[in-house]
């Protein structure tokens, strides 16, 4: 199976500009080339990382009424970027060859990443050798889940949507307070919507870094190549474009889930 | 520093940090007045054709903001910290700067805004200070701009606003199901409620189509005419003078100065790694209040050991960032109609009520506070969220459509010790030290923050809240990418770096006229009073020149 990975790893960070010596190709974010990956097959996963990183998101996300992260496509997704696939083109055919610095900061994180998967993918292997003398790839959804809560260090998430309806609340969880003295909402999962101090995705350990690539590759636009066939997106009712293309030409809108006919104060209070 | 491979012709002006607010106006202002301008911007011209909605590139991995391996930022609280490496107010490097980015919130700054010290005295621990104008001043160079940027928004909506020499330019856009809500619960509880006035065109405007609603914004590049910002509008003026030599991806080093302590021009890395030194009669500077400090402070020389421009000692102090947090709305599907949180532009409903000080609240001054969705699917969330399994996946289901969050725009008051400085230990991938910012906030912040929360919270309950979280002050992850103050205007030489005009008390040809100058925060997104100001001080240097 074919892997850029050697390639992408070449040139040091000081390199950028002109490093080929002849100064005539540019390396502006504006002239990055676009390369097309094949449809099918692995980049970056072998066969048996890719078994056991589709099995493991597919229990992070998985089928119910909807379909889960298997369906989607989820582990092409973490495959791709692993390849160092970072950035779609703006119209979604192909994907952004990066050159100069960037390409060497990138190539750089990708490699973190690749090191924390391959740990991960043996880390669960071992736990579930141990716990049921057996590949987590022939484990049944149960006992899958308990090693993805010993990997993870903590309990399986709780059913929020049960919880909320039997308390008609969503109360407060948890002693801790703030320094002006008032309590503080439970925060310890999920966290708030972003604002503007990212967490890099190569600083995460593995399972968060896991839980991250899921939801990104259930939920990112297929030209990533997870959410197949907006799977994701009619889960949770996002209508989404139909391509990259199409909002790159201005021809996507919202505005049929907007409120046009309405004028200021927008009000019959 | 290598000796410099070319030194090209002397122009009139040159300006550092070109793509953005300041520099593209600046650069308008100027090259239309018949100045010959060269503008360097360190990121590259990314066209409209780069930008689509995509929300990975755009939110989950940099495409616009700055790569933190290259571009290396350190924060600490205080003093006695040793600073780590965090993103700390990202603004994009290119073409545009943060006017690609935003998502177009454009209020004018209030009166109040410009006169804190008056209105509040000494306030201990703080270090308020007055404008050296004021909102007359600026007030016809606002109209200016909106009308060049085509701003939609409501005339007399907003009963707290200003005096205004000429209505909005566009409509506002169409209101969305959560501003709906909004509005219904403000004016419930007694409320004034307005949209706030957006640089996104709702009908065509000097030739550009109004914007087709995608519902990629916030953080996303616009590849439609729809958004105003200084790649589409200023830049293309000022390259149509012919006057204008914009060069992209060139890092600058250093501003040099002559023998006499004047600012002799600009060392920079050209695309193809050569360094230029390019020379100017006047150099002006406008890479945003973080950068232009560091440029500033990095730009030593015998006659400034120091920094360039900072005789005074106050270069890089008295920043403010504009902490942003929320509180959320969590809303019944079997009771509630879908709020579709992440249709048409980002924001939608605002107010002003809780934005001048009312002693009640426990400190001065206010927040702006905003309706808006919880972000687009990769990335909407909220505190408490479960992140795996069928629980999260019902999460998502239940919530992705019914719900929706009310923003606090927190208006921290400047002191002496928040400051952007040098790291000592922290390079750029160019060799350059990278930033370090020492921020606490003052205790009215959180005062402040928190008491607009708490009313948050009450305007979300009057909306029909099934659940409501706050996200408070102290849970804040960020500020807003505005970045005010470090090189303050002022009258006096020995307590601000810039006179009125953005030109510097010690280097008569240095002019700085970005967010840098800004004595206090205005409490608002700063893009429209920044490029105001840029525009207002270009003018007058131009005037300067004629007589």
């Amino acid at each position: 199976m074919s892997t850029d990975r050697t390639e992408a790893r070449t040139g040091p960070i000081a390199g950028g500009a002109g490093q080929d010596g002849s100064g005539s190709s540019s390396t502006s974010q504006a002239d990055w080339g676009v390369v097309n990956l094949p449809e099918e097959g692995r980049l970056f996963f072998d066969a048996h990382q890719w078994a056991v990183i589709e099995a493991a998101a597919e229990r992070i996300i998985p089928a119910d009424h909807d379909p889960g992260a298997k369906d989607a496509g989820v582990v092409r997704f973490i495959d791709r970027y692993l390849a160092g696939h970072v950035y779609a083109a703006a119209d979604g055919n192909g994907f952004l060859v990066q050159t100069g610095k960037a390409a060497a900061a990138w190539a750089q994180r990708t490699q973190t990443m690749q090191e924390r998967y391959a740990q991960g993918v043996s880390d669960i292997e071992d736990i579930s050798d141990r716990r049921y003398g057996t590949s987590y790839i022939d484990l049944d959804p149960e006992q899958q889940d308990a090693v993805l809560v010993e990997v993870s260090g903590r309990p399986k998430p709780s059913d929020f949507v049960a919880r909320l309806r039997a308390e008609g609340k969503l109360t407060a969880q948890g002693e801790q307070r703030s320094a002006s003295g008032i309590d503080l909402s439970p925060a310890e999962e999920g966290g708030a919507p972003p604002s503007n101090q990212p967490v890099p995705d190569d600083a995460l350990d593995f399972f968060p870094m896991l839980l991250l690539h899921v939801r990104q590759g259930f939920y990112a636009d297929p030209a990533y190549g997870g959410n197949r066939d907006h799977v994701g997106w009619r889960t949770i009712g996002f209508p989404g474009p139909t391509s990259l293309g199409q909002t790159q030409r201005g021809e996507f809108s919202t505005n049929d889930y907007l409120l046009p006919e309405l004028e200021w104060p927008y009000t019959d209070q | 520093m290598t000796t410099p491979a070319t030194r090209p012709d002397p122009v009139d002006v040159l300006i550092i940090g070109a793509g953005g607010a300041s520099g593209a106006t600046t650069a308008k202002v100027l090259t239309e007045a018949g100045l010959r301008v060269v503008g360097l911007e360190r990121g590259p011209f990314l066209r409209p054709e780069h930008f689509s909605g995509d929300e990975i590139k755009y939110i989950n991995r940099n495409y616009l903001w700055p790569d933190p391996v290259l571009n290396p930022r350190t924060v600490r609280r205080d003093e006695t910290q040793t600073a780590v490496q965090e993103q700390f107010s990202n603004t994009p490097h290119c073409v545009g700067g943060g006017t690609i980015h935003y998502s177009g919130w454009f209020p004018r700054a209030t009166e109040s805004d410009f006169k804190m010290r008056s209105l509040h005295g000494d306030v201990e621990g703080a270090s308020l200070a007055d404008w050296p104008f004021s909102y007359d001043d600026l007030e016809p160079y606002y109209t200016r701009i909106e009308w060049e940027f085509g701003v939609s928004g409501q005339q007399g909506a907003n009963k707290h606003e200003g005096r205004r020499s000429k209505d909005y330019p566009c409509p506002p856009p169409p209101v969305s199901r959560y501003g709906k809500v909004f509005y219904d619960a403000m004016a419930k509880l007694g409320h004034n409620a307005f949209p706030m006035p957006q640089s996104i065109l709702t009908r065509p405007h000097n030739g550009r189509q109004p914007s087709p609603n995608a519902g990629f914004v916030q953080q996303f590049g616009d590849p439609t005419d729809g958004r105003s910002t200084t790649q589409r509008v200023f830049t293309p003026d000022a390259l149509a003078t012919g006057r204008y030599d914009l060069r992209t991806d060139c890092y600058v080093h250093e501003i040099t100065t002559t023998a006499d302590g004047r600012a002799k021009g600009a060392v920079y890395e050209d695309p193809q790694g050569r360094m230029v030194e390019q020379e100017a009669t006047a150099v002006i500077v406008c890479c945003g209040a973080i950068e232009s400090a560091r440029l500033l402070l990095a730009s030593r020389s015998a006659h400034f050991p120091d920094g360039l421009a900072n005789n005074s000692g106050q270069l890089g102090r008295n920043a403010t960032f504009h902490d942003y947090f929320f509180a959320i709305g969590l809303f019944d599907r079997e009771l509630t109609d879908p709020l579709y949180g992440w249709a048409g532009n980002y924001v939608n409903g605002t107010t002003f009520d809780f934005y001048e000080t009312d002693e009640d609240r426990g400190g001065i001054a206010g927040c702006v506070i905003t309706a808006s969705g919880l972000g687009p699917p990769v990335n909407w969330t909220f505190p408490g969220r479960p992140t795996w399994g069928q629980a999260a996946k019902d999460a998502d289901r239940e919530f992705f459509n019914h719900s929706m969050k009310i923003g606090v725009l927190l208006n921290d008051l400047p002191r002496e010790s928040n400051r952007v400085d040098l790291d000592p230990d922290v390079k750029d991938a160019w060799g350059q030290p990278a930033a370090r910012i020492t921020h606490t906030n003052h205790p009215n912040d959180v005062v402040i923050g928190n008491w607009q929360v708490r009313k948050n919270l009450e305007i979300l309950d009057a909306a029909g809240a099934a659940s409501t979280i706050p996200v408070w002050f102290e849970q804040a992850k960020g500020n807003s990418c505005h970045q005010h103050g470090t090189a303050r205007m002022g009258n006096d030489p020995a307590t601000s770096v810039l006179d009125k005009w953005g030109r510097a008390h010690d280097v008569p040809n240095l002019f700085v006229l970005d967010g840098s100058g800004f004595p206090t925060g205005p409490g608002v997104n700063p893009t429209l009073t920044i490029m105001a100001n840029a525009w207002r001080c270009a003018e007058h240097l131009v005037q300067e020149r004629v007589a």
